[in-house]
């Protein structure tokens, strides 16, 4: 069994890197800022005072911006280690399995119907509901399919569903509703303090709510029947699990748009390091997805700035390959 | 624990796996279940499980019937050894035998000190303690048989219902098994094994022998297990001979000549 010291040391490792690749994402950008000059403002912040130019940008773009980086790493790492748990397979992932085009076209319709720079409550209602439903339909016919079909399933629903959420955006050809960019490969560049306030308010419960079920989730690597024999219900909880992820998909696709392979690969390299114990491999992959999304979304902003590189065009050109090499590789079950 | 099937049958698509089975078990009996390929062997053990809810007829656990327990109540009445392992994720062996402790910790007076000690002994009784941090996917056919029996002797229960234990076993390992029965059954654990080998049937003090799902025979082995029956069942000439060690005999296919 591993001792618990190298997998502290892990975490600890983790979030340092996580605090220090926010730091450093919040002085890059367009708009380059110091480091005196991030300090100073933290100081300022503590004291009341805010007027000059950096506040501005650090305060009301930048740091919403980069917690939203966070957050929605955090979200995509943890929910790609509980779908591989669930669905016994290092192939499962939410964007893969089609759960983020569900959710997608869902915060479509929703924001069609919300007013610019209102709290997206309705899109984030209707994304998730979609997502849900969608995670709860497809575990219901997961008995039925072997893994592989099951994935194939997955990404043939989610081509027909970001179809119709790309008919409906150009339909619709609203201000409200993002471009159909956002729905293909995702970006933070619209994160404010609004979307993230309450997109934090539903993502946080549903995570906590998953990683409570990891030893559940433990026990369905030994198959279902097992796992109903030790006392875990699958019948009654796989449903309760997959609805709770595509809860969460819901509310990152609110937040980020449609990013891929950062919940596929997370909790697929980290699974040899730390171990597939769910209670450490959930938050490791929070933590190394939040990392993740972080630097992407920093590169995003910075490598052909003052324009955007989508985030997810970022995170496929280097999963992409990486997933590949992976099934070329890897015998994956 | 004592169980009790009273003309338990389940019919699934107009075929009938298991006709009107009757049986009773008092607390501590072991049991092997025996018969030929498709004789309902596995069906019957699913049924006992609480897995497959009978289509006629009813099954007890000390006169409560199984199909109004919760999934997390039945994993502290029984546990269950299935045919096939899964040992695809890279779990070590210690952590797949304290899984068998899951149901336990809704149980506010079972200690953490409890848990280890089950999963302790477990190890132990199967000769694994020196495997423990092995990951399962780095196993032996032979060796995750025994992680599995392990993760079944952890959950610590008063009933244990295991399909073929001694799969992929050498000689040494399945004796191993037979002693962890006798040992279990002592101490006033139920055990019901469905089971390959006569030879290893005729230790158990109650032999069930199916045909075509339903009871062809019941009682102890010497009553069950003679040629005459046996032949008739399998189909083949099973002959039962004396041996100075064996109380039950040595059961052997005629060879073909």
């Amino acid at each position: 069994m591993r001792s618990r010291l190298p997998n502290r040391a892990w975490f600890g490792f983790g979030i340092v890197a996580l605090v220090g690749v926010m730091a450093i994402s919040l002085m890059l950008g367009a708009f380059s800022i110091s480091p005196q000059e991030v300090i100073g403002w933290i100081s300022r912040s503590a004291s009341g005072t805010t007027s000059e130019m950096t506040d501005r940008v650090l305060w009301s773009i930048r740091l919403p911006r980069v917690l939203g980086a966070a957050l929605m790493g955090a979200t995509l790492g943890s929910v790609g280690a509980v779908l591989q748990g669930t669905y016994r397979t290092s192939l499962a992932d939410a964007h893969l399995l089609g759960y983020s085009s569900a959710a997608g076209i869902g915060a479509a319709l929703g924001f069609a119907v919300t007013p610019v720079g209102a709290i997206p409550f309705v899109p984030v209602l209707i994304a998730s509901l979609t997502a849900a439903a969608f995670g709860i339909g497809s575990a219901a016919l997961r008995a039925r399919t072997g893994t592989d079909r099951f994935i194939l399933a997955g990404v043939a629903f989610g081509f027909a569903l970001l179809a119709w959420t790309g008919v409906f955006v150009l339909i619709v050809d609203s201000p409200r509703v993002p471009t159909l960019l956002f729905f293909v490969f995702g970006s933070l560049a619209g994160a404010t303090w609004r979307i993230l306030a309450m997109t934090t308010a539903v993502l946080i419960p549903a995570l906590v709510l998953l990683w409570r079920y990891s030893p559940g989730l433990d026990l369905m690597a030994l198959g279902d029947r097992e796992a109903t024999h030790l006392g875990f219900n699958t019948t009654r909880l796989v449903p309760l699990i997959v609805g709770t992820v595509g809860v969460a998909v819901g509310a990152s696709v609110v937040l980020g748009g449609v990013v891929g392979f950062v919940g596929l690969l997370v909790p697929f390299v980290l699974r040899p390091l730390i171990g597939p114990r769910h209670r450490t491999l959930i938050p490791g992959s929070a933590i190394v997805g939040a990392i993740a999304v972080v630097v992407f979304d920093t590169l995003a902003r910075t490598l052909a700035a003052p324009a955007e590189i989508p985030l997810g065009l970022l995170t496929a050109a280097v999963g992409g390959p990486f997933l590949a090499w992976m099934l070329l590789r890897r015998n994956t079950t | 624990m004592k169980v009790v099937a009273t003309s338990v049958s389940f019919t699934i698509n107009g075929s009938c796996l298991v006709g009107s089975v009757g049986f009773e078990f008092d607390q501590g009996s072991h049991v092997a279940i025996v018969g030929p390929n498709g004789a309902g062997k596995s069906t019957l053990l699913r049924l006992l499980a609480g897995d497959l809810r009978p289509t006629a007829g009813a099954i007890t656990y000390d006169g409560i019937e199984t199909t109004r327990f919760s999934v997390a109540d039945l994993a502290l009445k029984r546990a269950v050894l299935g045919q096939h392992q899964n040992e695809d994720v890279a779990f070590s062996v210690e952590q797949v035998v304290a899984m068998g402790r899951y149901a336990s910790r809704r149980d506010p007076s079972v200690t953490p000190t409890d848990d280890r000690r089950c999963v302790e002994a477990a190890l132990n009784a199967v000769e694994l303690g020196n495997l423990r941090s092995r990951s399962v996917t780095s196993l032996s056919g032979g060796e995750c048989q025994r992680t599995a029996i392990a993760r079944v002797l952890a959950q610590d229960t008063p009933l244990l219902l295991l399909d073929e234990p001694t799969t992929a076993l050498d000689v040494g390992h399945q004796q191993m098994v037979m002693e962890i029965i006798d040992t279990l059954s002592e101490r006033g654990r139920t055990v019901i094994a469905v089971l390959h080998d006569l030879n290893l049937a005729t230790s158990f003090d109650r032999v069930l022998l199916l045909s075509g799902g339903t009871l062809s025979a019941h009682g102890s082995a010497n009553e069950v297990l003679t040629s005459t029956r046996l032949s008739e069942v399998y189909r083949y000439p099973i002959e039962v001979v004396d041996h100075p060690l064996r109380p039950g005999g040595l059961i052997l296919p005629r060879p073909v000549s």
